[in-house]
This record gives C-alpha cells, sequence and structure tokens, in this order.
C-alpha cells in the first residue's frame, strides 16, 4: 500500500511516497531537471558516500502507478531513498545535535554552490539521525543555482537553527517547547524580545535577530503592496553566497551551551556506578536483548544510556529519550565521539510525548506513529510516572500495551529511598495505586510475566512482560 | 532581481540576505588578499637566512571578516 507522506506537500516539484517496504520521491518535470543536475555533478556520489546525504536511486516511474493528484504538474521521475531508522524532530533533539544538523545543512549549501547548485530550503526537517550520525534526508532541495539570487533559505534558517541555537546558549532557555509550538520556528520579531540588551552585543544577535526584526517590523508595517518595493533589487554572486554561508557556520560552529559543556565533561569523568543492584539489572537487560534480539528498543528515562548500550548490543537500534536536556546532550555526544549508529538519543518527556502537528495535525507525526518498539525498557522510570507525574499505573500499562512492545519494567516498592523522597511533598493518599500489589495484578491483566526478579537491595523488582 | 522559490523568503529577510552576502563576499575577497598577501611574503622570506631557533615565529594574521 502506498500514500503521499502528509509532510511533503510544501514543495510544489517533490513529493514523498512511502509503501510498506520503501520510500519513494515523486519528481515533476521541474524538480527532474534539478534531480538531473545534483546526479550529473560528483556531489550526490561525493556526499552519499560519505553519508551526509541519504541514499538514492532513480528508478522506473511506473512504480507509483496513476498518481495524477500527487503533483500539479505530474510526476516526470521517481527516485528511492534509504530507509532512516527512525525518524526524530528538532524539538526532541538536544543543542548538539541541533548544531550538527545546522553545519551538514549549511556545508551541503556551500559545496552546492561549486557545482552550479543551490538548496531551496534551510530546514531542519530535512535532517534525521542514524544514531548519532546526522543525514540531509530532503534530495529534492537541491535544484539548479539562480545566479543573483540571495540565500532564499536564510529567514528559514534563522527561525529553525540559529534561534534556537542562540536562545539555548545565550540565555540557556530550551529551544523545544518553541520548534514544537510553532512548526515554521521562531519569528525575527519574537526572537529579539528574548535578548537584552547585552545579548545584542553578542555575535550574529544584532545582525540576525535585532536588524532582522527591526526590517521585518518595518516592511510589516509598509502594509500591502510593499513586498513589491521591499524587493532587493542588488543581485548577489553565488560567491558571495558562500561566503555568507561560511560566515554562518564559523558562527554556529562558535555557538556553547553551558549546562551542556559541564554535563558532558561530568560523563566523560563519571565511572559506571555498580552496586549489586546495577549489576543483575545489567545482566538482565543483556540477556532478555540477547534472547529477543529486538529490531527496535525505547529505552524510556535512559540517564547516561547505560542500558541503551547494553540493549544496543543485542538490538538493531535503540532510541533512548529522556526529559533531562543535559544529560541526553552528554550521551549524544559520546556517541557521536565513537560514531554510534546504533542508539539514537531524545529529549523527551514520557508524560507529554511528541504529537502530531502542523497542517491536519499530520506533518509532523506522533512518536508512537513513527515506529512502536518490540522492547521498551522502563528501569527506575515508573515512580516518576505515577507519583511525579500522576499517570495511572493502569494507564501507563494499558500505553505500552496497545504498542504491542514487551515491556522490561522496574518497580520500585514504596520502601526504596527515591520513592520516599517522590511521595514526602504529597499527600498520604495521592497515589494509592502506587501499590505492588496493584501493580503486579494490572500489568498481569496486561502482559504475560514471563520473568519475575526482586533485586538484591529488596526494594526493587524486575519484570519481562510480554503482551497477552 | 525576481526570486523563484516555492519558499517565501520574507522581503525583509531577502534583503538582509543580500546585503550580507555582500559584506561576507567583501570579508572573503579581502581574506583572499590578506593571504596571497603573506605567502608573498613568506616566499620572498624564503630567500632570509633561517631564523634563530628562539625567534618569536610569526603570527597568523587573525580573521578579520566580521562575523555575522
Amino acid at each position: 500500500m502506498s500514500s503521499a507522506e502528509p509532510g511533503s506537500f510544501r514543495d510544489r516539484d517533490s513529493r514523498v511516497v512511502i509503501t510498506d517496504d520503501a520510500i519513494y520521491r515523486a519528481l515533476s518535470p521541474e524538480g527532474a531537471r534539478d534531480w538531473a543536475a545534483l546526479s550529473a555533478s560528483p556531489l550526490l556520489e561525493r556526499l552519499t558516500s560519505q553519508g551526509r546525504l541519504v541514499g538514492t536511486r532513480e528508478i522506473d516511474a511506473g512504480v507509483l502507478g496513476d498518481s495524477p493528484d500527487l503533483l500539479p504538474t505530474g510526476v516526470e521521475k521517481v527516485l528511492e531513498h534509504d530507509r532512516v531508522p527512525f525518524v526524530s524532530y528538532p524539538y526532541e533533539w538536544t543543542f548538539g545535535m541541533l548544531q550538527d544538523a545546522a553545519k551538514l545543512q549549511l556545508d551541503l549549501g556551500i559545496a552546492a554552490i561549486d557545482e552550479g547548485l543551490q538548496l531551496k530550503d534551510a530546514t531542519p526537517y530535512n535532517v534525521q539521525f542514524r544514531g548519532a550520525d546526522p543525514v540531509f534526508i530532503d534530495v529534492g532541495s537541491f535544484e539548479e543555482l539562480r545566479e543573483g539570487e540571495p540565500w532564499v533559505g536564510y529567514r528559514q534558517f534563522c527561525m529553525l537553527y540559529l534561534y534556537p541555537l542562540l536562545f539555548q546558549a545565550h540565555k540557556d532557555l530550551p529551544f523545544h517547547p518553541w520548534l514544537r509550538g510553532s512548526i515554521d520556528g521562531i519569528q525575527p520579531i519574537d526572537a529579539i524580545k528574548v535578548f537584552s540588551l547585552r545579548d545584542r552585543l553578542r555575535k550574529g544577535v544584532f545582525l540576525h535577530a535585532s536588524l532582522h526584526a527591526r526590517l521585518d517590523r518595518r516592511a510589516n508595517k509598509s502594509g500591502p503592496g510593499s513586498a513589491e518595493q521591499n524587493k532587493t533589487t542588488r543581485q548577489v554572486k553565488p560567491k558571495a553566497v558562500q561566503a555568507q554561508l561560511q560566515s554562518m557556520r564559523r558562527l554556529v560552529d562558535k555557538l556553547r551551551w553551558k549546562a551542556g559543556e559541564t554535563s558532558w565533561s561530568g560523563y566523560r569523568q563519571s565511572n559506571t556506578y555498580s552496586d549489586d543492584d546495577d549489576r543483575r539489572k545489567q545482566a538482565f537487560v543483556a540477556e532478555v536483548a540477547a534472547a529477543q534480539r529486538p529490531k527496535l528498543t525505547w529505552d524510556m528515562g535512559c540517564n547516561d544510556g547505560a542500558y541503551s548500550r547494553i540493549a544496543a548490543e543485542s538490538s538493531e537500534r535503540v532510541v533512548a529519550f529522556d526529559f533531562d536536556h543535559a544529560t541526553v546532550e552528554a550521551l549524544y555526544r559520546s556517541l557521536r565521539e565513537e560514531g554510534n549508529d546504533r542508539i539514537l538519543p531524545l529529549v523527551s518527556n514520557l508524560a507529554d510525548p511528541s504529537p502530531g502537528l502542523g497542517w491536519r495535525g499530520l506533518e509532523r507525526k506522533t512518536l508512537v506513529e513513527r515506529g512502536a518498539p518490540d522492547l521498551m525498557l522502563a528501569l527506575a522510570l515508573i515512580h516518576h510516572v505515577s507519583i511525579s507525574a500522576n499517570i495511572p499505573i493502569a494507564d501507563f500499562l494499558q500505553w505500552a500495551r496497545d504498542m504491542g512492545t514487551t515491556l522490561l519494567i522496574e518497580f520500585p516498592k514504596r520502601t526504596d529511598p527515591m520513592v520516599q523522597a517522590l511521595l514526602a511533598n504529597k499527600r498520604e493518599d495521592a497515589n494509592p495505586d502506587y501499590d505492588e500489589g496493584i501493580f503486579e495484578r494490572e500489568l498481569e491483566r496486561r502482559f504475560t510475566v514471563e520473568r519475575r526478579e526482586e533485586l538484591p537491595s529488596g526494594d526493587r523488582i524486575l519484570f519481562l512482560a510480554a503482551p497477552r | 532581481m525576481e526570486i523563484f522559490a516555492y519558499l517565501d523568503p520574507g522581503s525583509a529577510s531577502a534583503l538582509l540576505a543580500a546585503v550580507l552576502a555582500g559584506i561576507a563576499g567583501i570579508g572573503a575577497a579581502l581574506r583572499t588578499f590578506g593571504q596571497n598577501f603573506v605567502n608573498k611574503l613568506m616566499f620572498w622570506k624564503k630567500d632570509e637566512p633561517a631564523p634563530a631557533a628562539d625567534a618569536t615565529p610569526a603570527e597568523t594574521p587573525e580573521d578579520e571578516t566580521p562575523e555575522q
């Protein structure tokens, strides 16, 4: 079965179609001309072999059958793309991931100009991660260079890459709610409100935010008809655009997020902790993963990723989630340093996972729609879900059951010090369902408990549960 | 200049992009000029006797391009 990807409608010359076992890109006659220019240049082969551009092949256009509505000017050519293991979005990335995606975007733009090509947009939604390795997925973004045009993706780059990075680097302001709140990113006139007078003296802020916002305001005040007047009459040389992209790359490369740096240095110095409970958990996870050989494992509340790494030894792919941005940043940098392409680290709050966004709520998919796991690790998690987020135990278990995943879950009893700390500020009867007996009953209603193991401390129990 | 993009680059943004490209282009040209000048100087210096071991090495010129 094939269907047009609901998130790829914006470019009328290129449309992604997803079937059960392949990803295609339909190209209009105009899009086909741009593809011909890209495929004739050495850039395609070079970027693909470097793993910076998704693997792409031209195939028989008949594969899509009769598809008159796919593109308004018709389908001239069809490409097939390699599949990305798990789709993620910038509002789930860490600072370092967004920064690396921005550098990839700019590198491709710089390289394209040397080959008489350019990128028609500049959105992080065109970048995906294979583990900790960024890859550009929108081959349809490359088009023939139009001499004299300025960088057309400049505004989009600022709104979706630069401002979020500046927010995090200079204000320690998480960019995730901003990008999740607006699919087009942060407007210059909104971005500038966040920066103080001192911030405006920092590199990049004055030109790209302050001046940008001022010009925007002026254009808006001029009212209808101003667009034509405001259109620049300048002819911009491609080499000047290239120099601008290089300058932007230097700016992006120099940005640092202090909390991320601290977390990263702490990560490198820390030793994997190894009390008896931990050793048993590590063995439990290793045994389960080795027996199941899951294609996709989710590690919910991954922390430093120790269990993700163990699971990855026997899983094709692991997605490691944690809501703590700095912790995930340290994990990302460690995975990136070692060239790990099996573990994808993401910033996500289980109590508030990514919803569907954009036009019809379909442009960006919910977390579960992007691929439910075969195995879910929920270690040292349920007490946070139940006590901190007040999600009923039965609801959480049903959510996992609905995905059809095998569940490896740790239940800390009420005697556990962390549970007691979480309960300390709550009314005595606030979480009556946080109880060992209730948990086991609710688990067994939805899953078959295949293995149960009490940890040496006596405060925690591990369960391996297969969906009924 | 007409822009034919599926994406609206924004009139103010396009104007700013054009100006910034101009500045960056001039910066890059100056940098190339400076580099060539230094190279020529180094070529000339090759004929000079080798500096003493404790001599201060010539400083690399800083990147003078205005950072955007």
